[in-house]
This record gives C-alpha cells, structure tokens and sequence, in this order.
C-alpha cells in the first residue's frame, strides 16, 4: 500500500484533495498534467474555503493542505494569521450561530464573505501562482510529444513522489496530534516522543528549534496540551509553530526533488540585459 | 566576445559619431552618423536593448525591474519607475561588477526613444568615479570624456610593461579641465547627452564649500579643507568626500531639462562606495565631516529620484556600507560570488530598511559572471551581459595608475594646459 492509498483510505481532507488526480476520476488527457491537476486540487480548495469550515482543527488540516497544494509557497505567517486570529477564524467558520458564539462583534455574512475573498485574493491566489509558476518551468519534463494520454494516472501530488510522501506523512502527524485518523490519541512520554519523531522527520530542517525541544519535555505545555488538552493551545502552536515549518519543509522537496533540473532552465532562460 | 565591426574609414573609434564629432569638433555631427551608444554596440558586439525580454514567460526568471531600472521617464508610461532610480550592486571581487558597470553605461547612453514607444530621449549623461588606482574604465576609453580638476598636478604612471608611457590625453576620446564642482556640473550639462564621463574629483574641493552653504536642506556643518590649505590637526579632506559635493550640485543646482526641453538624466556610478560612506562613519573636523556628509546625502536621495540624478553604488559587501545611506537604495542587484541572493521568510538577509524580498530560493549564487539579479521589494528578475572584450586589432591601453594633485609625485605635468612639460 502506498502512502498516497493509506492516506486516502483515512478519509482525511487531504485525502480528498489529493483523489482529484488519483485513478478513474476521469481527467481527460494533457501535455502538462502537473498543472491540470494542480489546478484542479487548488480550485477545491477555494470552494472549502468559500463554505466554511465546521471547527478551528477543520480549518488547521485545510491550511496545511493548502499549503501542500501550494508546494509550499504560502507564507510562513499565513497559518498563524488565519487560524490564531479570532476575527478571521470566526470569518471562516461555516455558520453565523457559530461565529455569533464565539465572539462579540462577529463578522457579518458579508463580512466574513469578503474575508473569505480577501485571503483567497492576498494569500492563497498568489501562492498558487507561484506554485504553477515554478512547477511550469518543469512541466516539460513530464511532457511526452503527443501528450500525456491518462493524467487520471498521476498518482503524486504534482508528479513528485518526494513532496507526496512528505505531504501525506505531515498531515497524518498533523491528524495524530489530535487523535484523528488511524491513530490513537497520544497519552504517554513514549508515544509524544514518537509523535515528535514523526514531525521532526518531515520537517527536517526544524529539528533545533525551540519548540520541538519544549514539546518533549513533561513540565511543558506541549506535553499536558499533547496528552490531554488537545484543544484551542495546540492549535494555536501547531498554526505558528509545525505549520510554518511544514510549509518550508513542502517548498524543498518540491525544490530540491530530481524532478527538477532547476539549474539548467533557469541558465537558458536569463534575459538579456 | 570581439566581432569584426570597423571604425569608420578614416577615423578612430568614437571620434565620427553624434556625441564624439561634437565633443572633438564642436560643431553638429552628421544626422545619419552612429551614436557612441550604437558604435559600442557594435564594436562590442552588443544588441540594441529590448525591454520585452524582460515580460514573464514560462521558464524565465524575469520582470521589468531591471528595464525600470535603466529606462527613465519624467512621467511613468512604459516603465513603473518614475524619474531616477538608485540602485546598490553587491559582488565580490571577480564577480564582474566592472564590465557590469561599463555595460550599464552602455545601456543607460541608448537613446531609447528610437526604439520604445516613450516620448522623450532617455539618453543619458553616466557619469563615472575616476580613482586613481583604478584603469579599469580604459575598455570603453574610445568613448569616454575624463574630466579633470585644472590646474592640479596629474601624473600617469604604466602598471604593467614598463617601456610604455602614457600621457593624460591618450587616455580618453577626449580630456576636460573644470575649475570647480559648479564649472564641471556646467560644462556636463551643456555637452551632448548620451556621453560617458569618468571624473576625478578635485583635491582642492573648489566651489564645495559654496554648494554645501547655498544648498537647501544642509542642517549640518561641514568644512571641507583643500589639499593647499589643510586642517592644521587633521590634514586635508579625503578626495573621496568631494563625490558628495558633486551629488549635491547635482541634486541641488542641476539642470531638469536640457535646451530643447528634454529631460536631463545623469546616472552616476561610484565604485568601492564604502570609501565614501563607511559603516558607522567618523564626525566633526577630525572624522573629515564624513558623518555629516553621509547624513547629508541621506537626506538628498529622497530628493534625487525628483531631479532625474540615478546613483549605482558598487560594494564588496553591503554591511559595509553607512546603513543609513544603503537603506536609500530601492533596487538592488546582486552578482555571482558564491552568496546566495536575499530570500523571502529569511528576514536577517533582508537588505537593511527592506520588509520583503520576493525570491523564494537562492537564484543567484551557482551562475558565472555574465549574470545578475536585479532586485526591488516586490519584484525580481534575472539578466545577462556580455563580456565586452576588445577587438583584436585595437588593443587595449595597459593598466595605469592616474593620481592627481599632491600624490602625484614626480610632477609630470600641471592639469589645463599650464603644464611644467608643455
């Protein structure tokens, strides 16, 4: 079972997003699949964005698949804004009984409907962008004469088995955190640790800093949050903390893939000055 | 790369175009003859400038920052930049910043109107810092005006082979003697636009001391002292403090529009701009006023964008620099050297004053020179240039040493004509 199957079979959000490129969608034929599908992906996450999201943790595994989606041209400060904002979270949220609950002064439906436009416009559009634009610089590589004949046989994101298997193994250690998917909900030093493990390995570069240090200690929040709490305080720190670094971590391997001979387009594509 | 261009039967290089008949003749040119831009295109193998290289397309890494940087309009049409742009070139030795400043010149001397659609001729007066260990400006000497303080002792020593000698008038198409800041603002401007100028500042800082009184917006007090009449305590002003009096004239007393109304630009290349405005520079009488200087010139970049003055500053490292002064620049260009280009999310590489960069990875840093990354706090954009070699059948001045005034020992010559060798 590959990890792309595994995840889809947890049902996840992920899952979903990631099934618009796997077998039998359907998808007629392209000379650059990549983008086809990417375009795709990224379209249905503007529609769940645009109805909302149910809870805070809905919204934090839409932003890391968005961030995915992205290849992780999002900006590292996006999560943090979206999700630890009480206004914007609130405009995010699928129904006015909610937002009304949750704070004074709740954004109107049309309020939260140009919030809503707002981040796809700002944030989500350029990044998107970017990531088609990069991602295009490469598309030839995926380009067969008379075209790719089956897209609907992409089985990766963005035809990188790399950026997948980080993705999906990301989003599952997003979704352990909470108890969600087919694991169980952390309740020991062995399993947080193991936990932490799992997050450190697709985030490589994030192994010094100091919140995976804390994470691991039993007197920490993180510990107490992780083990029982598993509510508003771990979102938070997994929006400004995990996520950024997930995000960074996505940008590489979508980078720094085999899939990418980076150096020599770009060298044939220096305009003269 | 030398191609097999020919200077016009019967003259040098540079001497039977627009810009050269004037300056040599001083009378009109023929219509039909070459500028100098388009002769050193040709003798370098150059092609004519096409912003639209510069239109992203797939698989480039390319925006009209670096056409914004060098195509200058009163009023913004073609471009997104109006008037004067200032930029800061980051590169280690070896990495090209030489040939890219020469280059530039040629670019910036185009008369741009022939070939984009924008009203006005955006050729320019480029105006090069002249040091005296540095010859490297003699690649483009057929074209170039030197411009020297009169009455100064100059002296012309040969680095390489020493069986060769030089005089101060084989150096240039053509050698001008000003008598004062105000005098060489002048005489530039009333000369044909689209002209190369390499100046050596005057060590006697005639007609300094005036513009820095006359000049609005100087809160500061600075007393430059001539080499003939030192400091008693601390000796003469470094000449290097005179680039500040000529941006000021510039910036304060220049002209906006030339005789036929169109619009004066004048680009300015300082090389080693660290040896101007140093970090954290010395004050008062025993700093040589270089403190009140780069505060000045501080304030005067938010004016010289308005006047149509460009500056390109040349460094090896930018933190160097006078951060208050290399916080003015708003386009920067980084070259290959082995270090990676600013990069977004990493704030510590951030040029100082900047909130953003746009590049997502390092760009840069794996090239050879002939490449550079142009770059503005929203956009980005790669360009090349070529590698501006001689011709073969018109070999290149030897590397020289040209010092002015007291340094030039061994007294070869008075500068303007009241030379002891005359």
């Amino acid at each position: 079972m590959t990890a792309h199957e595994r995840h889809l079979s947890e049902g996840s959000h992920m899952g979903q997003v990631l099934d618009i490129g796997a077998p039998n969608s359907g998808r007629p034929e392209s000379h650059t699949p990549t983008l086809s599908v990417l375009e795709e992906q990224q379209r249905s996450l503007r529609k769940s964005l645009r109805e909302g999201f149910s809870t805070r943790r809905e919204l934090l595994y839409w932003s890391h698949t968005a961030a995915a989606v992205s290849v992780g041209m999002v900006g590292s400060e996006w999560f943090r804004s979206l999700i630890n904002d009480r206004w914007t979270f609130a405009a995010l949220l699928d129904s006015q009984t909610k937002r009304e609950r949750l704070m004074d002064n709740a954004p109107s439906v049309e309020l939260a409907k140009g919030e809503r436009t707002r981040i796809i416009q700002d944030d989500l559009s350029p990044a998107f962008q970017r990531a088609l634009r990069v991602l295009r610089r490469q598309a030839t590589d995926y380009t067969e004469s008379d075209g790719v004949a089956d897209i609907d046989r992409q089985k990766y994101l963005a035809l990188r088995p790399r950026l997948h298997e980080r993705a999906v193994n990301q989003h599952s250690a997003l979704r352990w955190a909470f108890g969600d998917g087919r694991h169980d909900p952390i309740q020991s030093r062995e399993e947080a640790i193991e936990w932490l493990d799992k997050v450190a390995a697709t985030c490589p570069d994030s192994k010094n800093d100091e919140w995976v240090q804390q994470s691991i200690s039993p007197l920490g929040d993180w510990w107490s949050s992780l083990t029982s709490d598993r509510g508003a305080w771990l979102e938070s720190q997994l929006a400004a903390k995990v996520l950024p670094a997930m995000n960074v971590s996505l940008r590489q391997a979508a980078l720094e893939g085999s899939e990418m001979p980076q150096k020599a387009t770009e060298d044939d594509g220096v305009p003269t000055g | 790369m030398s191609n097999n261009a020919t200077a016009p039967p019967g003259y040098e290089w540079g001497e039977r175009t627009k810009q050269g008949w004037r300056a040599l003749k001083g009378y009109a040119p023929e219509k039909d003859w070459k500028t100098d831009a388009e002769e050193m295109r040709s003798y370098f193998g150059i092609s004519r400038f096409d912003p639209t290289d510069f239109d992203q397309r797939d698989g480039r890494i390319a925006s009209w920052i670096y056409p914004d940087m060098l195509i200058h309009e009163w009023d913004s049409k073609l471009t997104t930049r109006e008037r004067g742009v200032s930029t800061l070139v980051r590169g280690k030795r070896g990495s090209g910043k030489t040939t890219l400043r020469d280059y530039l010149a040629i670019r910036l001397i185009e008369d741009d109107s022939k070939n984009l659609d924008i009203d006005c001729p955006n050729d320019e007066r480029v105006v090069i810092r002249g040091r005296p260990d540095s010859s490297d400006w003699r690649r483009i000497n057929h074209w170039t005006t030197l411009w020297l303080p009169s009455g100064c002792n100059a002296r012309v020593d040969v680095r390489a082979r020493s069986d060769d000698t030089l005089s101060v008038d084989d150096l240039a198409r053509d050698v001008v003697y000003y008598d004062g800041v105000m005098d060489l603002l002048r005489q530039i401007e009333e000369r044909p636009s689209g002209t190369i100028n390499v100046v050596y500042p005057d060590p006697e800082f005639r007609e300094c001391q005036e513009v820095i009184e006359q000049a609005s917006g100087v809160p500061y007090e600075i007393e430059v002292f001539p080499e003939s009449e030192p400091h008693e305590d601390y000796g003469a002003t470094p000449t290097s403090s005179w680039w500040f009096c000529f941006l000021l004239a510039r910036s304060s007393f220049g002209k906006l529009w030339d005789d036929d109304d169109n619009p004066m630009w004048m680009t300015v290349q300082l090389d080693e701009i660290v040896e101007l405005a140093p970090e954290n520079p010395p004050g008062g009488p025993k700093g040589h006023y270089t403190w009140e200087f780069v505060q000045m010139l501080t304030e005067m970049m938010i004016d010289t964008r308005k006047v149509g003055l460009s500056i390109i500053g040349y460094c090896h490292f930018t933190s160097d620099v006078a951060s208050v002064w290399r916080k003015q620049f708003n386009v920067r260009i980084s070259m290959p050297d082995d270090r990676p280009n600013p990069i977004a999310g990493r704030s510590s590489t951030f040029p100082a004053g900047w909130d953003s960069v746009k590049m997502e990875q390092d760009l840069i840093s794996h090239h050879n020179p002939g490449v550079g990354l142009c770059y503005s706090e929203s956009k980005f954009s790669k360009f090349s240039w070529d590698e501006m070699a001689r011709q073969d059948s018109d070999p290149e001045l030897p590397p020289f040493r040209l010092e002015i005034g007291k340094s030039a020992d061994n007294r070869t010559f008075q500068t303007g004509g009241t030379s002891a060798d005359d």
